[in-house]
């Protein structure tokens, strides 16, 4: 295993223009901000993302220009209500939205994640949401109607988790308050990129090795980047901080609320910078 | 001499007595205002008026299976739920898989639109100039209505929101142009009951109908709200209000404070 330790700027470079991105984490929980952040003020563009419950991460995303396509099974607010750039870019049809179910968005990861081409499933038949999606397929050993989803594989996966060592071995800690696939997103992705709150020493891996949750062979890039879920929450380490995505979904109601935002909190801020703008704001 | 009660009691406990023993009752957390209380507070009241019955109800939040009542989160945000004391939080795709093999029988869902046959939208609706207008997202509502044993919708009446056709399906109900729920072969049952503020449906020959009048309501103050005309049961009755024990009962479950 090779150190996987880097800065956040090396391991954004992994990504390329019209990559397929895939984003950890749900709704108010573990987004992958940071990275998110360094991706939406880095020169490339283009992108189809894909999360399975997606919130700000897509959102910035996308106001940041840099998205062609969503597949979700969701991109909003929870409690906060709608995703407002993601309403406004669907309207003027500037992004294509490939709208799933979560069964069937997490059946076409792990499709990918085995190597199999395509993922079976029933939960599309019927709905609006098949159309572009699914195609019903005729199977050998059963006449049950069911629909096939292309597998997903994205080029680049990145995840925001508790800590690991230099060598990528990504840990969780308790309390797991997890309602997330991160493992299905890692496995899916050709290439995986985490971000932690904590490095810890690989002896601490070795002598307890049942909290580690993705080995480090499966991992290209390790950021050391404390805080770098927020505004959204890291069990064990903060709480999502209500007030910054009560302000983050009032400033995505309009174009230039959401510019705004990305000129104070993205453009030219590095992730130092962004935790002195946001100390305070964090509820630990 | 009756209680006075509001409206979300009596829609939980009109809730609660569609409930039976042995089953799991599957609860979402991704919606917001009206819709959060609708799926998420309404069910937990009625769970927990069950219960207090004697039925053998367990409930489950997304993954969290069989949270304590007794013991509410402090608020409604998903971190504090899932910190919830319960026996077990299962990873997020097994969930889904006990969704696709029959392990949910009930699920509770709401919608921006629901037709007369019990089709769902939570995905877009058409705007006034005939463009779309989107909204979160599925979640897992297409696994509640394809998988789980029966659906019990829950909404507050509107034209806009009871109409006759959908303009998408999010979830497949009864019948949509034709096409029916047994044609597809979809394994669960469907929806069984749409419980809304003033009245109570069933889904007999997989059509909406009304079933149940809360007190004072009356049919034609119900079809007033409503974007269709639905069946009604030859049987129509006024249903009777909370009783003094199930005010009591909800009074004593301390949930956070609904949105709305």
């Amino acid at each position: 295993m090779r150190p996987k330790l880097t800065s956040v700027e090396e391991a954004i470079g992994l990504c390329s223009s019209g990559d397929a991105i895939a984003l950890g984490g749900a709704t108010m929980r573990r987004k992958p901000m940071g990275l998110v952040r360094a991706l939406a003020g880095a020169d490339v563009g283009d992108l189809e993302l894909w999360t399975w419950i997606g919130s700000a991460d897509v959102d910035l995303l996308i106001g940041a220009g840099k998205v062609r396509a969503v597949n979700s099974a969701y991109v909003g607010f929870g409690a906060f209500g709608l995703a407002q750039t993601s309403r406004r870019a669907f309207a003027d049809g500037s992004v294509d939205f490939r709208d799933w179910s979560e069964s069937s968005l997490a059946e076409a990861l792990r499709a990918g994640s085995a190597g199999l081409p395509v993922a079976l499933t029933k939960a599309l038949l019927g709905t609006s949401l098949a159309a572009g999606l699914a195609t019903e397929v005729d199977l050998p050993f059963t006449e049950e109607r069911l629909m096939a989803v292309p597998a997903a594989r994205p080029d680049v996966a990145l995840i925001h988790a508790q800590s690991a060592d230099e060598l990528g071995n990504i840990r969780r800690r308790r309390p797991n308050r997890t309602d997330d696939i991160d493992h299905l997103i890692a496995t899916s992705a050709r290439r995986l990129i985490v971000s932690v709150e904590e490095i810890v020493p690989r002896a601490e891996v070795l002598d307890d090795r049942d909290a580690t949750i993705i080995p480090g062979t499966y991992v290209d890039a390790v950021v050391h980047l404390p805080g770098g879920a927020h505004p959204t929450g890291c069990d064990g380490y903060y709480d999502p901080d209500l007030a910054h995505l009560a302000a983050y979904a009032e400033a995505s109601r309009s174009a230039a609320g959401i510019a705004d935002y990305i000129a104070t909190y993205v453009d030219g801020v590095d992730p130092a910078r962004y935790r002195e703008l946001t100390a305070g704001e964090v509820t630990a | 001499m009756t209680a006075a009660f509001d409206t979300d009691q009596m829609m939980s406990v009109a809730l609660s007595r569609l409930l039976h023993d042995g089953e799991i009752g599957f609860i979402g957390v991704g919606s917001s205002g009206r819709a959060h209380t609708l799926v998420t507070g309404l069910p937990m009241m009625a769970g927990h008026l069950a219960r207090g019955r004697g039925v053998d109800f367990d409930l489950q939040i997304g993954p969290l299976i069989a949270p304590d009542l007794e013991q509410p989160p402090g608020s409604w945000f998903d971190n504090e739920i899932y910190g919830w004391r319960a026996p077990a939080l299962i990873g997020s795709d097994v969930n889904m898989d006990g969704f696709k093999r029959g392990a949910v029988s009930v699920g509770f869902i709401s919608g921006a639109q629901i037709d007369r046959h019990g089709n769902v939208n939570v995905n877009r609706v058409r705007a006034a100039d005939g463009g779309w207008k989107r909204l979160g997202g599925a979640l897992a509502l297409p696994e509640h209505c394809a998988f789980a044993g029966r659906v019990l919708l829950l909404c507050d009446l509107a034209e806009r929101t009871l109409v006759e056709e959908v303009d998408f399906v999010t979830g497949f109900g009864h019948r949509h142009r034709g096409v029916t729920r047994a044609e597809l072969g979809l394994p669960g049952g469907g929806p069984a009951a749409l419980v809304s503020d003033l009245a109570v449906f069933d889904f007999a020959g997989g059509e909406m109908r009304l079933t149940g009048l809360y007190p004072g309501v009356s049919a034609d103050q119900v079809e007033d709200r409503m974007g269709f005309v639905p069946a009604r049961a030859p049987d129509l009755a006024e249903l009777e209000p909370p009783t003094a024990a199930e005010l009591e009962r909800l009074a004593g479950l301390n949930l956070p404070e609904l949105p709305y």
